[in-house]
């Protein structure tokens, strides 16, 4: 089977003015249809950045990435086709402040998919009220919790219908107490078939969901396996300083 | 929000002190011992022996044309400028910053005379081209300042995040930028506009037909500039006070329908 996602010595750095950082070395990776892949790692790992280059936010310096078979470096269309069939789930949220719920979810599919405003509005309102927020709908951004936000953010994601959807600490910027209705969210979200690529610090959720886990470590994955792999059994000194630090 | 209750005596200082300013200035007109009228400038304001507008309206006409004008051109070429300064091709953007920094940092007077005597000479210019080519010159590198600070500060989430929604770079100008950035950038502009205003009166040095000129004129004839001046000024003030209130009305507006 053709993996989903296929990166193959993909090389990234930064640029500042004083020295340059290499921030992804030559990383591959493939994710199979369906998978659920967590990534943990030290600040500065490179986590960001490798979920970035997936859907090219980040541009990458060298080395391929193909998402449901086309290949960013291509061209212009085929890294706009891949925004298509990716969602992303952005640790501050980044909802668009002056549109109210419904709108920030209609708006993909209004100018993406290409629906008619009422056709948006009435999926909308289905997506928002998927994620519990049916009593919502009309409130704008600055008016709703993290933990409310968040979910806007996942249904918004969702709406275009993607085929992968990226979380970048979905949860890192909520309050403890709103963390649960959140993963929650993205739990329904895995078991429905959803191919997901999260970076998390919540250790308990990667356990729950991870069909793999990867620890990314200084610009290379250092070590990776199942949930149980690398929470019981990390073989690396790296991995096993990181677990303990975060103690989970 | 809550609000915490100043203590009263705040407001009574506050009375006092206008109180004391005001007799003190009306002790220092009433010291003048001049005779006020303010009858004669009706005449000024519609002249009766020709049933036509007076000096002081075809003045304020003026001031209300070439501050107009000047907006609207002015706006227009500070959004390009303004495009200029944050584009990445370095020639062009060294000469936006070089075109802003040069009608920022000189008086609008002199850019005046340097456009009407100079400029105007090699090429046939009439006084009211002259004040009003100044004035969006002046105007447009304000508007581009304010144009591009707006853009940088655009926060860079909510662009990543209509990107990975597959909006086009277009969609996201239209759709996510522009209308967050409308309102943001109003007070600002409106500040500006209502600057400009107040430096139209400048374009009567080169015998511009303006509320300034016009004033000048009615002086001349009537030798009663104290009362002249004080409705000149009464007259910008109300001039931008509808100005400032209308983009006021905008901008909320603009928050509701959002
Ligand atoms: N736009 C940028 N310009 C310069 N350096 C950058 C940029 N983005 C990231 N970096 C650097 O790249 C490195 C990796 O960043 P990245 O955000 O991918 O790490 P991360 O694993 O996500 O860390 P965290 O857990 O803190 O989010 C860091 O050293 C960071 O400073
Ligand atoms: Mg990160």
């Amino acid at each position: 089977m053709t993996p989903l996602i296929n990166m193959e010595s993909v090389s990234k750095s930064f640029a500042t003015k004083t020295k340059v950082i290499e921030v992804l070395k030559s990383v591959s990776l493939e994710v199979q249809e369906g998978e659920i892949v967590c990534l943990i790692g030290p600040s500065g790992g490179g986590k960001s950045t490798l979920l970035r280059s997936i859907n090219a936010l980040e541009p990458i310096n060298s080395g391929s990435i193909t998402v449901c078979g086309q290949n960013l470096n291509q061209s212009a269309g085929a890294v706009q086709r891949v925004r298509r069939e990716t969602g992303m789930i952005f640790q501050r949220f980044e909802l668009f402040p002056h549109l109210s719920a419904l709108e920030n979810v209609a708006i993909g599919l209004v100018q993406v998919n290409k629906l008619s405003r009422s056709d948006a509005d009435s999926r909308a309102r289905e997506l928002l009220q998927d994620v519990g927020l049916a009593d919502h709908v009309n409130k704008y951004p600055a008016n709703l919790s993290g933990g409310q936000q968040q979910r806007v953010a996942i249904a918004r994601a969702l709406a275009t219908d993607p085929k992968i959807l990226l979380c970048d600490e979905p949860t890192s910027a909520l309050d403890p107490e709103l963390v649960d209705e959140v993963t929650e969210i993205l739990g329904k979200v895995a078991a429905s078939g959803m191919t997901m690529l999260i970076v998390t610090h919540e250790m308990r959720f990667a356990r729950q969901i991870a069909d793999r886990v990867l620890f990314l470590d200084q610009g290379t994955i250092a070590e990776q396996g199942t949930a149980e792999d690398i929470f019981k059994a990390p073989k690396s000194e790296r991995l096993k300083q990181f677990l303990k630090q975060i103690h989970f | 929000m809550y609000s915490q209750k100043l203590p009263l005596w705040y407001s009574i200082v506050a009375i006092l002190l206008i109180g004391v300013f005001g007799i003190g200035l009306f002790q220092a007109f009433y010291g003048l011992d001049y005779d006020w009228d303010f009858s004669f400038l009706g005449d000024f304001f519609w002249d009766p022996k020709d049933d036509k507008p007076g000096l002081i309206l075809l003045g304020l006409w003026g001031t209300i044309y070439i501050s107009l004008i000047s907006i609207v051109i002015g706006s227009g070429l500070g959004l390009l400028v303004g495009t200029l300064l944050i584009t990445r091709e370095p020639v062009t953007r060294f000469a936006a910053v070089f075109y802003v920094d040069v009608f920022r940092n000189t008086p609008v007077l002199v850019q005046l005379y340097v456009v009407y005597f100079i400029v105007g000479t090699a090429i046939e210019m009439s006084p009211e081209t002259a004040g009003i080519l100044t004035l969006s010159l002046f105007c447009s590198a304000y508007v581009a300042e304010i144009f591009r600070g707006t853009l940088q500060e655009f926060e860079k989430g909510q662009i990543d995040a209509a990107k990975a929604l597959g909006l086009t770079r277009w969609q996201t100008a239209r759709h996510i930028i522009a209308p967050q950035a409308l309102r943001r950038m109003l007070p600002p502009l409106i500040g500006q506009f209502v600057s400009l205003v107040k430096d139209s009166s400048l374009v009567s040095v080169i015998s511009v037909v303006d509320l300034t000129k016009s004033a000048m004129n009615v002086v001349a004839v009537s030798f009663r500039s104290l009362e002249t001046w004080f409705i000149i000024a009464l007259i910008y003030f109300v001039l931008n006070l509808v100005l400032s209130t209308v983009g006021r009305k905008i901008e909320q507006r603009l928050r509701v329908s959002s």
